[in-house]
């Protein structure tokens, strides 16, 4: 199984490494095409004569023709040098490792409440045995869904406030990051209120329906053996895993509005802030990270579903 | 036996509608109903046909409930929600067919051509539509948005172009299957020409459902979108009305407990998204019951 894996990590591996490449590609051509001069990224233009910055765009490399100047740019991103912040005038990669953490956390544990919302709930429906229960859960899943999850958070706070008195209603000092309600309330609302999880619940409903049908549940059925030890590989695992690499880029988007909303100090409020300040290095960075984790849940998938299943091997 | 014919016919549309689960059947006429309103109140707005004056404000009459003066109340200027709801329709109803068009006319020609020649098409088209899926949409418009400035419809045109994928991926799968029929084959061997299958064999006869259950999808996602990007302040500005920054304008009353102005906007956004994905939902599972 380790081989079976490891195998599968080397492709999927090489697979991401050319869509960094393109992806970085893209990135470049949008920011070729974008009004602005590009030494802007990497010094304070209006601090320099112009011989000073005609030196500087020499040394970037920014002078060559464009396969020269993409190459310069990957060349300084691959050693982690992503530029500095406009805003902040501090480097871009610092600022990531800052804040990237917090999202990830936020992020991770949204999507880990998303799919337990949705397992259980399409559980519940594909057993038919708790039917109000499934059909309250699902019609649940549905207007949370709908709602948009600024208002949920807006709720999520008020409740928060008036009757538990348990959430500051301006928290943006550090400090109060680590303390648990800070961080339970935002995963909650995001984790409900990102928007994926009637989509969610629905796939796992109809894929669970499907494994249930297949005659080896029957015949476990017949048998009187645990259910739950037939039905978890194909009916929740396989499932799971490819849904939390598919929603994952939902989740994180929906991370910058609740982070906006908490106003908690993690990687989507630093692009809410880059994207005010037209602070375009430091959305370049949250970009290709963000492009990273949505590649990192893919090879976990990928991983997962081979060890689970040999068949995908080749 | 004239009546023993009748039964043993093809049922009309309408019997077939009454044998759904009522659950499909609620689910479907909701879906309806919400897109006739909001087309309904998009037509409105365009052609001026609203209760009251949406930019007017009446300082005397500030955060009311609604009454019937003002039947969904009135915001902090005292300016009427329901005529701002009515006028907020604008800020998505073009810009989502926009976005809607695009996706589907590049998922289209991305799922076309990797479902009908897979062994040419396949690995490229793969790869591109992995490539735009690995970047998390909101964070490529939020980048775009600080690069160009764009206005909402190009914003739109964006998330129009990461949506392809989804829609690429859906046809694909299905192209694939049909690939495989023999009245496909048949056709082919018959010597229609490529395009003559694929549009009428394959996407008029047996794809404008897929088409259709992925236009409803889009719509409700460009409407989660652009009120997400209006309510943080990148989309439509103040004062044209948008559901997002009406939800926005609201906060500070929410927190000290007049919730009624976020709210009127939230629940209409509400509704209209979950219209838009109950009839989604139903149609794809009308699609998938008879495949």
């Amino acid at each position: 199984m380790l081989k079976r894996v490891g195998a599968a990590l080397v492709r999927e591996g090489i697979r991401t490494a050319v869509l960094f490449l393109l992806v970085t590609m893209a990135m470049f051509g949008l920011l070729d095409m974008a009004p602005g001069d590009p030494v802007a990224l990497y010094v304070n233009v209006q601090s320099l004569s112009p011989d000073e910055i005609r030196t500087v765009r020499h040394e970037l490399g920014l002078d060559g023709s464009l396969p020269v100047r993409y190459g310069a740019w990957l060349g300084r991103m691959v050693r982690g040098d992503l530029g500095t912040s406009l805003r902040t005038g501090r480097p871009v990669a610092r600022e990531l490792w800052r804040t990237g953490w917090r999202t990830l956390l936020l992020t991770g544990s949204a999507m880990l409440l998303t799919l337990l919302f949705a397992a259980v709930t399409a559980y519940l429906a594909a057993m038919q045995r708790h039917p109000v229960w499934a059909a309250g859960l699902t019609a649940v899943g549905y207007v949370l869904s709908g709602l948009p999850v600024f208002w949920l958070g807006y709720l999520a706070i008020y409740i928060a406030t008036t009757y538990f008195h348990v959430l500051p209603l301006t928290t943006s000092t550090e400090a109060a990051a680590g303390s648990w309600s800070f961080f339970l309330v935002p995963v909650v609302v995001l984790g409900l209120g990102n928007g994926t999880v009637s989509e969610v619940t629905r796939h796992l409903g109809t894929h669970l329906k499907g494994v249930l049908q297949e005659d080896y549940i029957r015949t476990a059925r017949a048998k009187g053996a645990s259910l739950w030890r037939h039905l978890y590989k194909d009916g929740f695992v396989m499932p799971l895993s490819s849904l939390l690499a598919n929603k994952i880029p939902y989740v994180l988007g929906g991370a910058i509005v609740v982070e906006q909303v908490f106003n908690w100090p993690g990687m989507g409020r630093l692009t809410w802030q880059a994207a005010s300040d037209r602070d375009y290095p430091t959305l370049l960075g949250v970009t290709l990270l963000a492009a990273l984790i949505v590649r990192a849940a893919h090879i976990l998938k990928e991983a997962v579903q081979v060890a689970v299943n040999p068949q995908l091997a080749d | 036996m004239k009546r023993f014919l009748e039964t043993a016919s093809e049922p009309t549309a309408w019997q077939r509608f009454r044998s759904w689960p009522l659950r499909r059947t609620v689910a479907t006429v909701f879906g309806t109903g919400v897109a006739a309103c909001v087309v309904a109140a998009y037509l409105c707005s365009v052609l001026k046909l609203l209760p009251k004056d949406p930019d007017a404000m009446d300082l005397a009459m500030v955060n009311a409930l609604p009454d019937a003066a003002h039947l969904l109340g009135t915001d902090f200027v005292g300016r009427d929600l329901l005529s701002r709801i009515m006028v907020g329709t604008e800020a998505f109803f073009l810009p989502g067919l926009l976005s809607v068009s695009v996706s589907l006319l590049f998922g289209g020609l991305f799922g076309v051509l990797a479902g009908f020649w897979p062994e040419r098409f396949a690995t490229p088209v793969g790869l591109l539509l992995q490539l735009m899926e690995s970047l998390p949409k909101l964070v490529l418009i939020l980048l775009i948005i600080a690069l160009f400035r764009p206005d909402i419809y190009l914003i739109l045109l964006v998330v129009g172009l990461t949506n392809i994928p989804a829609a690429a991926e859906l046809l694909r799968a299905r192209i694939a299957v049909l690939r495989r029929k023999s009245y496909i084959e048949a056709a082919i061997a018959l010597g229609l020409s490529p395009s003559r299958v694929i549009f009428k064999h394959v996407l008029w006869l047996h794809g404008r459902g897929l088409v259709l259950i992925q236009a409803t999808i889009g719509m409700g996602e460009a409407i989660l979108i652009e009120t997400s990007l209006s309510y943080l302040g990148f989309g439509v500005q103040e004062p044209t009305p948008s559901w997002g920054n009406m939800v926005a304008l609201g906060k500070d009353y929410f927190f000290r407990g007049e919730l009624w102005i976020s709210t009127v906007p939230a629940i209409a956004i509400l509704i209209a998204v979950l219209g838009f994905h109950l009839l989604g939902d139903a149609l794809l599972e009308r699609l998938e019951e008879r495949a």
